[in-house]
């Protein structure tokens, strides 16, 4: 039982890009070129870096949600890659996805109760009007939400619906992928304490993708910086901040917008 | 204290008789860079819509908005189109739907140019485009006029919304979230880009974000809004540091991240505010700022 949560071992995924001319080689992408990395059960990683590094097309991967050109992934010890989907029902169990924009996550047309129950329809688990209310009551919705339509929420609650539904099917992981990047600031903190108390309570292994360092470094133990498709630092997170060590991690951190460091600036 | 670039007197949004913004004043002098803090629906969007004459159909501005004295709303459509970009330009968020998808960059630069006659012809257009492009730093700009918006990235596009948006070089700059789109690394860059093209100009700035620390970057001073109202108005660094209004202390606790209470939870707004804001159609709660603040324009007291 001590096998990691998430194991990535030199994955490389390349992308066909259209041909651009008739008698040419096809254009390769190389989104990820060889990345492992290890998340432990019941720890709150964090993957940061900028739009293009390759973080999604990363975590689409650890999702199954994509398959690697090469390498392996497992998640709780089993292989996720290249599985077919009818042996996959493990890891849509005990892996759950939050998205960064709940508009374009919920459906417009469901009613927040058919949403939050979606996982549970499709894994066949019983009991799903009473779970759909336990998860809206631990996310801080009333139990009326459910007849409600995601587009009567603001930004906020659409995401703890979001989270809400993620819980459903009492997953042991949580991938979360910008998860705070659309909300205000007023309700950015709301959502992450919300995010740290779910995973505290359940033990869950968190892994955040995020391109806001001040996120990953208040939510996450150990964080994995990415460039280009390569993981260039991997470390605890107060280390990266402190005493970061590849030069882009440095630039990341120094172009960070800090509140204290622009009133220092001012006259 | 020089005379007043832009200056908002009881402005007010109103959608079909629901009001929106309600009663703002403040002003923008030459050369000064205003920050508009505000969340999603605190009004800030509209307010710049307004001072642009870009309303949708449907939201009725009242009040008075002068640009260099001149008045803008009710002014006739024609007299608007001849001041927007002139006097007047914006830079929005998501360069991607601000560009013409279909057209190359040059042509969308050089045509600023061109309606307000700061070039004689096309071909002196076209140079000025690319002057223009290399002026926000681009590489390569002969090249780059030549391409589509698609095959620039984020901040590329960013950038040649900005030389648009200071080809016709404006009096005043309307720049509403300029960079929440754009990476970190980027962001700054863009941000410098900004305060240097505003200050080359000796152009006033009113800057719209909802991001502190990028307000507090840009702007010296700020107005922060909310529901429809602006609740405190100062000096950035005053404001930012010894906030008096319980808005503004909550966006500033929920803003940092660095910061966790007793129990290692973040700080959030609730704590701060006793209960929703007033509405929109009752009077303004008693407001203690000064015309010190920038609050009241020379003469309005509040």
């Amino acid at each position: 039982m001590n096998e990691p949560a998430i194991s990535v071992q030199d994955v490389v995924r390349e992308y066909r890009r259209p041909r651009t001319s008739l008698t040419g080689p096809t254009p390769v992408v190389r989104a990820l070129r060889g990345v492992s990395l290890e998340v432990g059960r019941g720890e709150r990683f964090g993957l940061v870096g900028e739009s293009g590094s390759g973080k999604s097309t990363l975590l689409r991967i650890v999702a199954a949600l994509d398959t690697p050109t090469s390498g392996r992934v497992q998640v709780l010890g089993r292989d996720v890659s290249g599985v077919p989907e009818r042996r996959l029902g493990f890891l849509r169990r005990s892996l759950q996805l939050v998205l960064q924009d709940p508009r374009s996550s919920l459906d417009p047309r469901m009613r927040v109760g058919d949403v939050v129950a979606e996982p549970l329809v499709a894994q066949k688990l019983p009991g799903r009007r009473e779970r759909v209310r336990e998860v809206l009551a631990e996310v801080g919705l009333p139990a009326e939400a459910a007849e409600r339509y995601p587009h009567q929420f603001s930004g906020g609650q659409r995401q703890r619906i979001s989270i809400a539904r993620a819980l459903a099917p009492r997953p042991q992981i949580l991938v979360a992928d910008e998860p705070v990047s659309a909300l205000d600031v007023s309700v950015r903190a709301q959502v992450l304490n919300l995010l740290t108390d779910l995973v505290q309570r359940h033990g869950l292994t968190l892994l955040l993708v995020s391109h806001d360092l001040a996120v990953v470094r208040h939510m996450c133990q150990q964080v994995a910086v990415m460039q280009d498709g390569q993981l260039v630092e991997t470390g605890p997170a107060e280390q990266l901040w402190e005493r970061p060590q590849h030069p882009y991690t440095r630039r990341l951190v120094e172009s960070a917008p800090d509140l204290r460091r622009a009133l220092d600036r001012l006259p | 204290m020089s005379a007043a670039l832009l200056e908002v007197e009881g402005l007010s949004v109103a959608a079909e008789g629901r009001p929106l913004v309600g009663d703002l004043r403040f002003a923008v002098r030459s050369g000064e860079r205003v920050g508009l803090i505000g969340e999603s629906g605190s009004g800030k969007s509209v307010t710049a819509l307004a001072l642009m004459g870009l309303l949708p159909p449907g939201l009725r501005a009242g009040g008075s908005v002068r640009l260099a004295g001149r008045e803008l709303l009710g002014a006739p459509e024609a007299e608007l189109s001849r001041l927007r970009g002139a006097q007047v330009s914006m830079v929005f968020q998501e360069p991607m739907t601000a560009l013409n998808p279909t057209m190359r960059i040059g042509p969308q630069v050089a045509e600023v140019l061109q309606v307000h006659g700061r070039v004689p012809d096309r071909r002196s257009a076209w140079q000025a485009a690319v002057a223009a492009l290399a002026d926000v730093g681009l590489p390569d700009p002969p090249a780059l006029a030549r391409a589509y918006p698609h095959q620039l990235s984020g901040g590329q596009r960013q950038r040649v919304v900005i030389a648009i948006a200071l080809a016709g070089d404006p009096a005043l700059l309307v720049c509403d979230e300029p960079t929440s789109a754009l990476d970190v690394t980027v962001q700054g860059r863009v941000l410098e880009l900004i305060r240097r093209g505003l200050a080359e100009r000796g152009a006033g700035c009113l800057f719209i974000s909802h991001d502190l620390a990028v307000v507090a970057d840009v702007c010296e001073r700020v107005l922060v809004m909310h529901a429809g109202r602006v609740v405190e108005a100062g000096p950035t660094r005053r404001v930012l540091t010894r906030p008096q209004h319980p808005y503004t202390r909550g966006l500033l606790a929920a803003s940092d991240l660095g910061r966790t209470d007793e129990h290692g939870r973040l700080l959030t707004m609730d704590r701060f505010l006793a209960g929703p804001p007033p509405p929109l159609t009752e009077p303004a709660p008693p407001w203690q700022g000064t015309a010190e603040d920038g609050w009241a324009t020379s003469g309005g007291g509040s």
